[in-house]
């Protein structure tokens, strides 16, 4: 059986940059990846390029064993957040319909067809009550599962998700990714979810994909995050810190200190709790 | 008080045209609000109405006419701003500040031209309306290009939504996103630069926010905020041309005040009556909601 998803050779420019060169890696149907790396990686150039938006100058993306197309229902594609302030007339059910019928011409007609599949949507995200309340009214988490819903009514294939848990609380955080981990193994999606910190991810994702420095490495989590696996991705000393079931990467010891922390990534220099 | 005086109204050739006129741009102007809404996009509304300035006022001086002068620069403008903008909100209206100040640049210079060569009334006529003096020949294709937009807008429905909430959805669904934007920011044009005749380029873009965000008061669905708000637009232009027939009675002087007040104090008010209720509504829930 063909993986659902599959890129061989994926190379990406922008002008005269390299995004990232000679990626090869498979999903299957229902495996949970998570893709991790630093600012500029390419994380979400490569969700674009999976998803046939961004067209690579190399290589070739193959979805379900078929080159990736435009018109595609077998893609949802969860952006990093919808913004509406709160008085704007559109509610939870609208959101999600236009994920079944949002590409076809004419305004959408209530049959009972259609509302089923979006109702359906709902319930797979826990958000039957936020059907009619308007979307501006709602907390980043809220809007956040019904962007889920308005990508998966549609039964698809494959799941992107591009940076969804940005500007989100802790509870938040943890309850998406969980929604997003019980889709991917009940629903059999091959899911993609582009993040800054790997510690959501921890006992959750399946897999995780580091990009960095235009290379990747893919496996399950304790074989990738390792300072030798990330120290040649990047091309200089990287440590992995572990504290209290948490992970932290961290700039390596050229003088001595490890510094510059964050939780996945040695560019930035938070130090998360 | 009688009401003989609304039929006389009606009698009158003048206000037959600005009433068919004003209504169906109106009507477009309240759907089109609701995805205005949408999109955030109210600022481009007042940039296009003051691009049109420049527009109305250039046509006088050379002896167009003002609509046209209005729609071909505020057409021109909106396919300029969604081409130069770029992808996130702040540079779209970094873009589109740029544009506005040269329009308006070259607005206050025609003004000024109108004034001191052509037609004294130009700049009367370009900032506050000129409903009662259109063009009869002009009314056909006011029609037709606001029925035009309607069929555009009721078309292009969906996809317009779904490009406006999660344009990378929509490219992966084969929406053609960009193409869409622009053609909804030439419909938009059109119903701006249109008010701009009912209401005056300075009050225009009251037609565009102020019905359907008043429906949307009412009603979460888009389809009904904009329906909705499209009537009341209607509505209230109706009236207003009818107050301001009347309103030559009103002071000893004789002077028609002009539509363009009534529209505004009109959408005002509405907003204002269908804000209060709500909040009456509201608190009245929350009451019965806290223990």
């Amino acid at each position: 059986m063909n993986p659902a998803i599959s890129f061989r050779d994926l190379t990406v420019s922008y002008g005269s940059r390299t995004v990232f060169a000679h990626l090869t890696g498979e999903i299957r149907a229902g495996q949970f990846v998570g893709v991790l790396g630093p600012n500029g990686a390419g994380k979400s150039t490569l969700l674009k390029a999976i998803a046939g938006l961004v067209r690579p100058v190399a290589g070739a993306v193959e979805i379900d064993g078929k080159p990736v197309r435009r018109r595609n229902k077998a893609i949802g594609y969860v952006p990093q957040s919808v913004q509406l302030d709160e008085d704007v007339p559109l509610t939870g059910r609208d959101l999600v319909g236009l994920g079944l019928d949002g590409h076809r011409l004419g305004f959408p007609l209530p049959t009972k067809e259609r509302r089923e599949a979006i109702d359906a949507a709902l319930a797979q995200v826990n958000a039957l009550h936020l059907a009619d309340r308007r979307i501006g009214r709602l907390s980043g988490g809220e809007r956040q599962r019904l962007l889920i819903a308005q990508a998966v009514v549609s039964k698809p294939r494959v799941l992107l998700l591009d940076e969804p848990l940005n500007n989100l609380d802790l509870a938040s955080t943890h309850q998406v990714v969980e929604l997003v981990k019980r889709l991917a193994h009940e629903g059999q999606m091959a899911v993609l979810l582009v993040a800054h910190d790997v510690n959501p991810l921890i006992g959750r994702a399946d897999e995780i994909l580091y990009l960095a420095n235009g290379r990747m490495a893919k496996g399950p989590l304790d074989d990738v995050l390792r300072p030798e696996v990330l120290s040649g991705l990047y091309g200089y000393p990287v440590e992995v810190l572990r504290a209290g079931g948490r992970v932290i990467v961290a700039a390596g010891a050229m003088d001595g200190h490890a510094h510059a922390v964050s939780a996945a990534s040695p560019e930035a220099s938070v130090m998360l709790p | 008080m009688t009401l003989g005086w609304i039929g006389e109204a009606l009698a009158s050739a003048p206000v037959q045209h600005a009433l068919i006129a004003g209504t169906e741009i109106a009507f477009l102007s309240g759907l089109v609000g609701a995805f205005v809404m949408i999109r955030g996009q109210s600022f481009a509304g007042h940039v296009l109405t003051d691009v049109g300035t420049t527009g109305g006022a250039g046509a006088y001086l050379v002896g167009m006419n003002g609509w046209f002068g209005f729609l071909s620069f505020g057409v021109l403008a909106s396919v300029g701003m969604e081409l130069a903008g770029g992808r996130t909100r702040g540079e779209r209206d970094l873009a589109t500040g740029v544009v506005l100040s040269l329009a308006l640049g070259f607005g206050a210079l025609f003004l000024y031209l109108d004034a001191q060569l052509a037609h004294a009334n130009a700049s009367m006529a370009v900032l506050f309306g000129s409903l009662f003096t259109l063009d009869p020949a002009l009314v056909p294709w006011i029609s037709l290009t606001a029925a035009a937009c309607l069929v555009a807008m009721l078309l292009i429905w969906r996809p317009l939504a779904l490009a406006s909430v999660n344009p990378d959805l929509a490219r992966v669904r084969g929406v053609p996103v960009r193409a869409i934007s622009i053609a909804f920011m030439v419909v938009l044009a059109v119903a701006v630069e249109t008010d701009a005749l009912v209401a005056g380029s300075l009050l225009a873009t009251a037609l565009i926010v102020g019905p359907a965000a008043t429906a949307a008061r009412f009603t979460a669905s888009p389809l009904r905020a904009g329906l909705a708000g499209g009537l009341l637009g209607a509505l209230l232009v109706a009236a207003s041309v009818l107050l301001s027939y009347d309103s030559y009675t009103w002071l000893p002087q004789h002077t028609s005040w002009p539509v363009s007040f009534f529209v505004a104090a009109f959408t005002f008010f509405a907003y204002a009556i269908a804000a209060a209720t709500h909040r009456v509504a509201f608190q009245r829930r929350a009451e019965v909601e806290l223990p």
